[in-house]
């Protein structure tokens, strides 16, 4: 072949490529231009060194190809399998063999861009588009002693067989000779972290193993950067855990430090005025300094008010986080500590599924009536019931303490600036549920929180399988 | 008897004219700058089974009237009274010059209503001679943070009051009321 049909040839095959990629749906013609002249310009750099090569342009073309076929397969997650067995046939037919083009696949840059789990599963596509295959699915350690399967590409569901054989595989025992099922270990450090598994078509499991080889490399790289991710995750897990806890604590010794400091400071002033007022009694300056002390009242009222939104605001910050049972948990264990009384809690359905606001909303209500209990309640047992059903979430706070006049008590808290429980219903409104105090002096109280049920709405497009490519 | 008519007339015993009889709940209204007091006297309300509404501003009110019925309005009017007038007189005139628009806003909303009854608070100390002043006067002055069982007296007696205004009108526009459905508490 001459210089110049080499260069031609190598300058006509990506726009070939292109093309039918977009015949069958599978790329963008409006990318063309510019994904063509990139090709282009790619191959004519690679021809020098394949100079000597009997095919060199189709070696030059063929990273191209691969990397469409991994655009594709990442992009069109719903391209049918016939669509796909049309391509590779049609580039067989370029001069591409599908053995070739999967080795460039599973090369291409944009592969390793991918998150792992795309990765994983393009990958698998990649390999039931060109070999012989019937299925391929890949397997890693489950916590319990298992194996699950993290990525399929073919059939409606993890066989039987595909997992004994995975299991096997990462037990490191040996397969059994024969059969259409082939197996390799993906290997990381030494140690089988995940098995390829794949049926191939009757009489090509000599050479779906070929391809299967071709898999190992490209699957152990996603392997690894999953695992450093995951690493990566747990340390911000852990930072965020101690961050919320430094938030959690703060929190505490905001309200129980200087909050409860500024109370005694506004009784000793209250006290102060009163002496004054004796000493004073109508002399000269009288008026003047009871203005100074109003003065002083309304600042530390102001500073109280503030330092306990801010102590709220961190509680806030750290519930929404948590999971429901960790943190009504902590506020249980933190009541406990305080006031000396083992709430007995009584939960019922899945709690964990309520929204956001609503968990927020419950954990107020209840960390409200709790701390009331430990302040004012004089209680010697306190019972905590959280029931979710059909209709809606009801929660209870029942407390055997003095008691007290409800709405003598929440006025005179509002009057104060302390909204209590009164700030609690207002949040609850807010959320179409309502919020009710019951109590009188000699007691028992009970303080009961009603929310309707919400539901999320129904999401689209949902897998079964986590990176399910099939 | 039509629950959704939300209110009923009866006889009452030995006199002809009707006592009224509710079936749902006493829609308030409290229009309040004080967020304080709009969180306390919504939860009292709701705990005495009133239907409460709460708003902080003028406009927020309307806007809340506009959605849903209201019978009786608790407003604390923060502005101090128009130069020339004796507070009293400053205090009833805003106070009905709101309810007016709270008429106005329900009405434009498409319902039939009597017209609001309206209970106005304030703190004792900014209030001074108009408080308590209910007798002869348009509405009820209360201190905000008194005890609450005279503002929910208060309330009940407007509701009322209100009812049977347009009861002795014989209005039959307007009654029975329209079949709305609200949401009981």
């Amino acid at each position: 072949m001459s210089e110049d049909h080499i260069q031609r040839d190598a300058q006509l095959l990506p726009a070939a490529v292109a093309g039918i990629f977009e015949a069958h749906g599978l790329a963008d013609p409006r990318d063309r231009a510019g994904t063509v002249r990139a090709a282009r310009e790619r191959a004519a750099l690679a021809l020098p060194g394949l100079a000597g090569e009997a095919d060199a342009p189709r070696l030059a073309a063929a990273p191209f190809a691969g990397s469409m076929l991994v655009d594709a397969l990442a992009a069109r997650r719903d391209a049918s399998p016939e669509a796909l067995l049309a391509v590779t046939v049609e580039l067989a037919e370029l001069g591409f063999a599908p053995l070739q083009l999967t080795r460039e696949a599973l090369r291409a840059p944009s592969l390793a861009a991918l998150p792992p789990a795309l990765a994983r599963a393009t990958v698998l596509r990649v390999l039931l588009a060109c070999a012989p295959l019937h299925h391929v699915s890949v397997w890693s350690r489950s916590g319990v002693g298992g194996v699950r399967c993290s990525a399929q590409a073919g059939g409606a569901r993890p066989s039987a067989a595909a997992r004994r054989v995975a299991r096997a595989v990462l037990a490191e025992i040996p397969p059994e000779p024969g059969g259409e099922m082939r197996a390799f270990a993906i290997v990381r450090a030494g140690e089988p972290v995940a098995a390829l598994v794949a049926r191939a078509k009757r009489g090509g499991a000599l050479r779906a193993g070929a391809f299967l080889a071709e898999a190992e490399g490209p699957l152990a790289a996603i392997e690894e950067r999953e695992a450093l991710l995951a690493g990566n995750a747990a340390s911000e897990r852990m930072l965020l855990q101690a961050s919320e806890r430094r938030l959690t604590r703060l929190g505490y010794d905001l309200h129980d430090g200087p909050l409860q400091d500024l109370l005694l400071l506004g009784e000793d002033l209250a006290l102060f005025r009163r002496q004054l007022a004796v000493v004073l009694d109508g002399r000269r300056g009288e008026k003047l300094l009871g203005g100074r002390l109003d003065d002083l009242d309304a600042r530390l009222l102001a500073l109280e008010s503030a330092l306990r939104r801010i102590s709220t605001s961190v509680h806030s910050a750290v519930l929404v986080t948590r999971p429901f049972g960790d943190a009504l948990g902590d506020l249980l264990d933190a009541f406990a500590a305080r006031s000396g009384i083992e709430p007995e809690l009584e939960c019922e359905g899945d709690l964990e599924s309520i929204s956001t606001s609503q968990r927020l909303a419950v954990l107020s209500v209840v960390g409200e009536a709790l701390n009331n209990v430990r302040e004012h309640g004089e209680a010697s047992a306190v019972g905590v019931s959280i029931k979710l059903g059909r209709h809606g979430l009801r929660a209870r706070v029942r407390d055997d303490g003095r008691g007290f006049d409800v709405e003598r008590e929440l006025l005179r808290a509002a009057r104060n600036g302390h909204l209590g429980l009164a700030g609690m219903h207002e949040r609850v409104r807010l959320l179409d549920g309502h919020c009710r105090v019951d109590s009188a002096p000699g007691g028992p109280t009970e303080v009961t929180l009603v929310l309707p049920l919400w539901e999320a709405p129904a999401a689209e497009g949902r897998s079964d399988v986590a990176g399910s490519a099939g | 008897m039509d629950i959704g008519a939300g209110i009923h007339e009866t006889d009452g015993p030995g006199e002809g004219s009707g006592e009224v009889v509710r079936l749902l709940p006493v829609a308030v209204l409290v229009l309040s700058p004080d967020r304080s007091f709009r969180a306390a006297s919504t939860m009292l309300l709701s705990r005495r089974g009133c239907s409460v509404l709460s708003a902080a501003s003028a406009e927020e009110a309307l806007e809340r009237a506009a959605a849903e019925p209201v019978d009786v309005l608790v407003v604390e009017l923060e502005e101090e009274a128009p130069a020339g007038l004796h507070a009293p007189a400053g205090l009833h005139a805003r106070a009905a010059a709101t309810a007016r628009l709270i008429d106005a806003a329900g009405a434009g909303a498409g319902r039939r209503v009597a017209a609001i009854g309206v209970v106005v608070v304030g703190e004792a100390d900014e209030l001074g001679e108009s408080i308590e002043a209910d007798a002869g006067t348009a509405y009820p002055v209360l201190d905000k943070w008194g005890p609450f069982e005279r503002l929910y007296q208060a309330v009940c007696d407007r509701d009322r009051a209100r009812r049977l205004v347009r009861a002795e009108r014989g209005d039959e526009r307007a009654w029975p009321p329209p079949a709305f459905s609200r949401r009981a508490v």
